[in-house]
C-alpha cells in the first residue's frame, strides 16, 4: 500500500516538532504490531520457514517506526536536512511497511479458504496506515496548540476513519458471503466476473473524476 | 484536486484480481474486495471539499520598539461547505519569531464557521516588515481530495530601535538659540533659576523685588533669572560597511543605532531641536526640529539603516557645513575604524560646532563573538593601542566617549559632562 497518500510535502515539518508521540501514533504501531504477530502466528502454525518471515516483519515494523516516531538527533544544518527529506518520505515509509506485511500475507496464504480474517487482515493494515498518516500530519500542530482545537480534531477525524473502516470490513463480508456465495451460490469464476465489473465501475468513476 | 490515494487503492485491487487469477486463489480475488468498498465508502462519506474562504489577519500594533511582542489574529470564516480539514499557516515575516502561541492550526470548519488563530511574535531586528500570505491546505479526512493554495493577504509592520533609560544622561548643546528650552542659558531672562540681583527699573514685577536685599542697600533692588533656552544638535551616524564590526545580532551599527535614538529621543524631551544624518550608501538626512512629530521622522530613518556604501566620511562633514545651523552641537556616532575622521571633526571644530564623539567599541563587540585565544588577546591588545591613539589625537578637538555597547549607554554618557570642563 504503498504511495496510497498524495506525497506533497507536509505543510509543517514535523522535524521542527521536539516529539512524535501522540496517543494517534502509538495506536497505529500498535496496529502494525497486530498484523505482524498475526501474521507470524499463522505462518508459525502453518509451519512454514519462519527466517524470512521474521526479517519481513522486522522491515516493516522498522520502516513504520521511522515514518511515524524518529527524528534524526544532532543539530547542524546537515540532520535539518536530512530530517527534512525524512519528514517528505514519511508517508511513503509508512505505505511501504503495510505492503512488506500485507503482501507477504495474501501471497503466503493466498491458498486460504477462510476469507473474513483476510478481510480484518486488510482492514487493520489500511487503519494503521490512515491512523499513521493521521499522527505525522497532526502531530507537529499538536505539539504547538495549546489550545486543544487540534486534539479536538484528531479525535473527531479518527473516529470517522475508524467509522468508514468499519463499514468497510462489515460491507465487505456481507456482499462476499451473502450476496456472492451464500443466497445466490455463485461459482469462483462468477464471483470474479462481478469483482471485475465492480473494478471497471470503479475506474471509470475515478477516470471520469466528476465525483471523487 | 484529488489525490493520488484513489488511484493506489485500485491498483492494489486489480493487482490482487489478477494475482488471484493467476494464482487461482478465490481468497486474493476476494480481498479486492474491501479495498474497491473502501474507495466507495469514502468517496460516499468524504465530499471534495470545494472551500471558500474569507480570510483576514489584524495585528494589535502596526509599529513596536525592537523585542516588543504584537498580538496577531488571523480570523478564517469558511463561507462555504464543510471543510473536513482544514490545516493553516500564516507564514510570518523573515526575521519575526514566534513568542506564545501557533501560527499554524488543522481544524475541521463547518459551514459558516469561523475560526481565531491568535498567537504573538517577536521581531529581534529592526525594519519593516510584511506578512505576505497564508497557506492553506483543505482536503477530507481520507485524503482522497486535496486543494494547497497560498492567500495573499498582506499585513505590514514596523520595528524601531529601542531607547535605553535616559536618568542620568547628560548630554546637551552648549550654544543656545533664542526658543525656549530647558538648557540654562547664563543670560538674564526668564526662567525660574536665580541668576542674580540689580537696582530696581520701573515695570519691574513687585514679586521679583528682593527685600532683604533693598533693605541692606536702602535701594530697592530686584532678583534677575536665568534664562532657559533650547539648543540644536545634529545626531551623526556612521553607518558604512567598513565600520560594521560584528554578527547580526551584535554590531556597531545596530548599537549605533540604538544610541541615535536614545540621544534624539532624550535631546528632543528637553526641548531642543534635533537634525540626524546617517552615512552609508547614500547620505539620508532629516533637518532639525523640535517635537514628538521629529523624533517620528528620525526614527523612521533610523528603522531603515543597514550598513553600507564606502563614502568618505568628509561628504557628511560638507553636508553639515553647508545645509545644518551653525555652531550647533554634532554628535558623531561612530566606531572609530576611519582614521580619517580626525580631519573631519577638526574642520568642524575649526568651523565653532561643538563636537562630541559616541564612539561603540568595536574590539568589545568583536571580542564577545570570537573564541578567547592568546592570538586574539594580542590582536586586541594592538588594536586597542590603535583605538587610544586615535581617540587621544580627538581629544584635541572634540569631547570623546568610547562606549562599551554592553554598558548602559547613559553611563557612558555621565563622562560628557566632566570632559566639558577640559576644553
Amino acid at each position: 500500500m504503498n504511495d496510497l497518500s498524495s506525497q506533497e510535502e507536509p505543510l509543517v515539518s514535523p522535524a521542527t516538532t521536539k516529539s512524535r508521540n501522540s496517543g494517534m501514533a502509538h495506536l497505529s504501531l500498535l496496529l502494525i504490531l497486530v498484523a505482524c504477530i498475526w501474521h507470524l502466528a499463522e505462518a508459525y502454525s502453518a509451519g512454514l520457514g519462519m527466517k524470512d518471515h521474521i526479517s519481513a516483519t522486522v522491515f516493516s515494523l522498522l520502516f513504520g517506526i521511522l515514518g511515524i516516531f524518529i527524528i534524526l538527533p544532532g543539530k547542524g544544518e546537515l540532520m535539518d536536512y536530512l530530517n527534512i527529506l525524512l519528514d517528505r518520505e514519511r508517508h511513503r515509509l509508512v505505505g511501504l511497511s503495510a505492503v512488506i506485511i500485507g503482501g507477504m500475507h495474501f501471497l503466503t496464504f493466498s491458498k486460504a479458504t477462510d476469507v473474513v480474517p483476510m478481510f480484518g487482515f486488510v482492514i487493520i493494515l489500511l487503519a494503521y496506515y490512515e491512523l499513521g498518516s493521521l499522527a505525522i500530519r497532526t502531530t507537529p500542530y499538536l505539539v504547538l496548540d495549546d489550545a486543544g482545537s487540534t486534539q479536538r480534531f484528531i479525535r473527531y477525524s479518527a473516529s470517522k476513519v475508524l467509522v468508514a473502516l468499519g463499514l468497510t470490513f462489515a460491507m465487505s463480508t456481507f456482499m462476499l458471503f451473502i450476496s456472492f456465495m451464500g443466497i445466490v451460490g455463485f461459482t469462483g469464476v462468477w464471483t470474479v466476473l462481478i469483482l471485475s465489473a465492480i473494478m471497471m465501475a470503479s475506474l471509470g468513476m475515478l477516470v471520469r473524476g466528476s465525483n471523487i | 484536486m484529488r489525490s493520488r490515494k484513489g488511484f493506489w487503492i485500485v491498483v492494489f485491487a486489480i493487482a490482487s484480481i489478477v494475482m488471484g487469477v493467476w494464482l487461482r486463489s478465490g481468497s486474493l480475488i476476494a480481498i479486492s474486495l474491501p479495498l474497491i468498498i473502501y474507495l466507495v465508502v469514502s468517496i460516499t462519506m468524504f465530499r471534495d471539499p470545494n472551500y471558500s474562504l474569507d480570510v483576514y489577519r489584524s495585528i494589535d500594533e502596526s509599529r513596536v520598539s525592537k523585542g516588543d511582542d504584537i498580538h496577531v489574529i488571523l480570523h478564517i470564516q469558511n463561507t462555504g461547505p464543510t471543510i473536513q480539514c482544514l490545516e493553516v499557516e500564516d507564514v510570518l515575516p523573515s526575521m519575526a519569531r514566534l513568542a506564545e502561541g501557533s501560527n499554524k492550526v488543522i481544524i475541521t470548519l463547518r459551514e459558516e464557521e469561523s475560526f481565531d488563530l491568535e498567537y504573538t511574535i517577536n521581531c529581534p531586528y529592526r525594519g519593516r516588515f510584511k506578512y505576505l500570505m497564508v497557506r492553506v491546505k483543505a482536503r477530507d479526512f481520507m485524503d482522497f481530495y486535496m486543494h494547497d493554495v497560498e492567500l495573499k493577504l498582506v499585513t505590514e509592520f514596523s520595528v524601531i530601535s529601542e531607547i535605553e533609560s535616559s536618568k542620568g544622561l547628560k548630554i546637551a548643546p552648549r550654544k543656545t538659540r533664542n526658543w525656549i528650552g530647558a538648557i540654562k542659558a547664563r543670560r538674564v531672562g526668564v526662567g525660574t533659576e536665580f541668576f542674580g540681583i540689580r537696582e530696581y527699573a520701573a515695570g519691574d514685577e513687585l514679586r521679583k523685588i528682593n527685600w532683604k536685599a533693598s533693605a541692606r542697600r536702602d535701594i530697592i533692588m530686584t532678583n534677575e533669572y536665568e534664562i532657559e533656552c533650547s539648543g540644536d544638535v545634529t545626531i551623526m551616524l556612521d553607518a558604512r560597511s567598513e565600520t560594521n564590526v560584528g554578527n547580526l545580532d551584535d554590531n556597531t551599527v545596530e548599537h549605533g543605532v540604538r544610541a541615535a535614538s536614545t540621544i534624539a529621543s532624550h535631546i528632543l524631551t528637553e526641548k531642543n531641536r534635533v537634525g540626524l544624518i546617517v552615512l552609508r550608501d547614500i547620505i539620508d538626512e532629516v533637518y532639525p526640529a523640535f517635537g514628538k512629530r521629529q523624533y517620528y521622522r528620525v526614527s523612521e530613518k533610523l528603522m531603515d539603516v543597514q550598513p553600507g556604501g564606502s563614502m568618505p566620511f568628509d561628504d557628511a562633514r560638507w553636508m553639515i557645513t553647508k545645509f545644518f545651523p551653525l555652531e550647533s552641537q554634532i554628535i558623531v556616532i561612530s566606531p572609530l575604524v576611519d582614521d580619517k575622521i580626525v580631519a573631519s571633526i577638526a574642520d568642524l571644530c575649526a568651523r565653532g560646532f561643538d563636537v562630541v564623539v559616541v564612539s561603540p567599541n568595536p574590539i568589545t563587540v568583536e571580542g564577545g563573538i570570537i573564541d578567547p585565544s592568546p592570538e586574539l588577546e594580542m590582536a586586541k591588545g594592538l588594536k586597542k593601542l590603535e583605538r587610544e591613539n586615535l581617540i587621544s589625537e580627538l581629544y584635541r578637538y572634540a569631547r570623546v566617549v568610547d562606549w562599551d555597547p554592553s554598558e548602559p549607554l547613559a553611563k557612558a554618557l555621565k563622562g560628557v559632562e566632566r570632559l566639558r570642563t577640559r576644553n
